[in-house]
C-alpha cells in the first residue's frame, strides 16, 4: 500500500476531503481527530493491518506520519 | 478444561424496574457543545435514559422488580434458598443490601443472602453463582437481583464534566428467578474470566484506599474534571479490551460445545455502547438482527444491561416456546464471561416504572 493510499484511508476515517492530510500534519490541529475517530482507528488497524493499538501508543501519536508508520501489515 | 455445566436448572422468570423520568441526551445541547453531544450520541447509540430521583437506590428498583416477579408467578417464598444482589452501589457499606431486599420481600430465615460487587459481568457471574448454589441446596429457587443506580455522577456544576458518563449511564433494577427443575435437558453453561492486571481501565474509587484522598475536583490529564471519588473509564482501553476478549471467549465457548452462532436465537451482549456491541458482534460473526439492544432507550445500565435487554426485547411477548440464548458480559475488573441458557419469552415480564423510595432505609442518628 502506498503512502498516498494510507493517507486516503485516514482522510476517509476522519470524513475529510481527499488531500487534506499530509505526513507532517499535527493531530492536535485536526478537529475531526476526536475520541470517536481514535476508536475507528483501532478498528481500522485491526481489520486492515492485523495491528493492535493500545491506549499509550495512540496517546503517543503527534503527527499523521506517526500513524502512517504503524499502518504496516503484521507478519 | 475450564468452564461450568449446570443441568436441571433454568431461568424461569425475569423482571425489570426503571424510574419514570426520561432524560433525553439531545437536551444536553446548551450545557455542552452541540457537536460534542452529537458525537457522543453517534458513538454510544444512546438517545435517552431513565433517571432515578436523588434518593431512589438500586435496591428500590431491584425490590420492585422482584416483588412483581414473585407475585405474578405466584412463587412460594419458602422455597427460595438464596438471594444474591449484584450491584456496585449498595445502600450501605454494611450490611449487604441483599439483607434489606430479603427483609422487604419477607423471605424466610432459611434463605441466605449476600451482595456481589460487579459491573458489566454482574449478570453472567450472577447466573453462575445462582446455579451453583441451587444445585447444592434443597430449596427450589434462587433469586438473583442485578441493578445499579450510581450515586456519584451529578456533574451539573462542573466546568468540564465527563460527558460520556453524563450521557451514557441509565438507572434500572432487575430480578431473575433460577429454578431447579431436575429436567436433564434444562442446561446452563458458563465460561467466566478475570484479570485484575488492567483494573485501572475502569474504576470507581472511594473505599478503604481513599482514607486520605481529598474530595476536591481537579482537571485530569484527559481534560475532564474529577475527584478521587468519581468513576473513571479509559474509553479506548475498554474498547480495545472488549473487542479483543468478548469475541474470542464466545467463539471458544461455541467451539467447545460443537456449536455455531446459528444454534442460537439471540445474543445478549453487555450494552456498553453501540460501537462496542456492533464491533463485538461483527468479530464473532453474529448477524446484527440477532443482537437485541436496549441502549437507545435505557442507556448503559451497568450490571443490569443484559436482563434489561431481555425485558425490553421479550417482556411483551406471550410466546411460550423455549429460545436458546447466549449472554456475554465484559468490563470492570477486568472480567468477562459467556453463559448459554434457554428462555421462554412468556417468563419475561414487561418493564415496570416506579419512583418508589424505601424511606425506612434512610436511618437517622440514634
Amino acid at each position: 500500500m502506498t503512502e498516498l493510499e494510507k493517507l486516503a484511508m485516514l482522510e476517509d476515517l476522519m470524513e475529510l476531503d481527499e488531500g487534506t492530510l499530509s505526513e507532517d500534519t499535527l493531530l492536535n490541529d485536526i478537529n475531526e481527530y476526536d475520541s470517536m475517530t481514535k476508536l475507528s482507528l483501532i478498528v481500522m488497524m485491526q481489520d486492515e493491518f492485523d495491528v493492535e493499538l493500545d491506549t499509550d501508543t495512540i496517546k503517543g501519536f503527534k503527527t499523521v506520519g506517526d500513524i502512517l508508520a504503524k499502518m504496516i501489515k503484521a507478519e | 478444561m475450564p468452564g461450568a455445566l449446570f443441568k436441571g436448572v433454568r431461568i424461569s422468570g425475569v423482571a425489570g424496574a426503571a424510574p419514570t423520568k426520561t432524560v433525553y441526551n439531545k437536551d444536553f445541547i446548551g450545557q455542552l457543545e452541540e457537536n460534542v453531544v452529537t458525537r457522543v450520541i453517534q458513538v454510544t447509540g444512546i438517545e435517552q435514559v431513565q433517571r432515578a430521583k436523588r434518593r431512589q437506590t438500586a435496591s428500590d428498583l431491584g425490590f420492585a422488580a422482584a416483588e412483581k416477579l414473585l407475585t405474578e408467578k405466584n412463587i412460594d417464598r419458602k422455597e427460595i434458598g438464596a438471594i444474591i444482589n449484584v450491584t456496585e452501589f449498595p445502600d450501605y457499606i454494611a450490611p449487604a443490601t441483599a439483607f434489606i431486599i430479603h427483609k422487604r420481600l419477607e423471605l424466610p430465615q432459611t434463605c441466605m443472602a449476600f451482595d456481589v460487587n460487579l459491573g458489566c459481568t454482574g449478570y453472567v457471574y450472577g447466573l453462575h453463582l445462582a446455579c451453583a448454589l441451587l444445585q447444592a441446596m434443597t430449596q427450589k429457587y434462587v433469586l438473583l437481583i442485578v441493578g445499579d443506580v450510581p450515586k456519584n455522577n451529578d456533574f451539573s456544576d462542573r466546568k468540564n464534566p465527563d460527558h460520556s458518563y453524563l450521557m451514557m449511564f441509565g438507572d434500572a433494577g432487575t430480578a431473575t428467578l433460577l429454578e431447579k427443575t431436575n429436567n436433564e435437558s434444562d442446561v446452563i453453561e458458563t465460561d467466566l474470566f478475570a484479570d485484575g492486571t488492567d483494573f485501572k481501565k475502569l474504576y470507581t474509587l472511594g473505599g478503604a484506599r481513599c482514607v486520605d484522598a481529598p474530595r476536591t475536583v481537579n482537571t485530569w490529564s484527559d481534560g475532564i474534571d474529577r475527584s478521587m471519588f468519581d468513576s473513571y473509564m479509559d474509553g479506548m482501553g475498554v474498547f480495545a479490551f472488549s473487542t479483543k476478549v468478548a469475541p474470542k471467549a464466545m467463539k471458544a465457548f461455541l467451539k467447545r460445545r460443537g456449536e455455531t452462532v446459528d444454534d442460537y436465537k439471540d445474543f445478549y451482549l453487555h450494552q456498553a455502547n453501540k460501537m462496542i456491541v456492533d464491533r463485538v458482534a461483527k468479530l464473532t460473526r453474529i448477524d446484527p438482527v440477532k443482537v437485541p439492544m436496549s441502549l437507545q432507550k435505557y442507556g448503559n445500565t451497568n450490571c443490569g444491561t443484559i436482563p434489561v435487554t431481555l425485558v425490553d426485547h421479550l417482556g411483551n411477548e406471550d410466546n411460550s416456546v423455549d429460545q436458546k440464548v447466549l449472554f456475554c458480559g465484559f468490563g470492570v475488573g477486568l472480567s468477562w464471561g459467556v453463559v448459554s441458557a434457554t428462555i421462554r419469552p412468556s417468563d419475561v415480564l414487561p418493564m415496570e416504572f416506579t419512583d418508589d423510595i424505601w424511606t425506612e432505609g434512610e436511618i437517622q442518628p440514634q
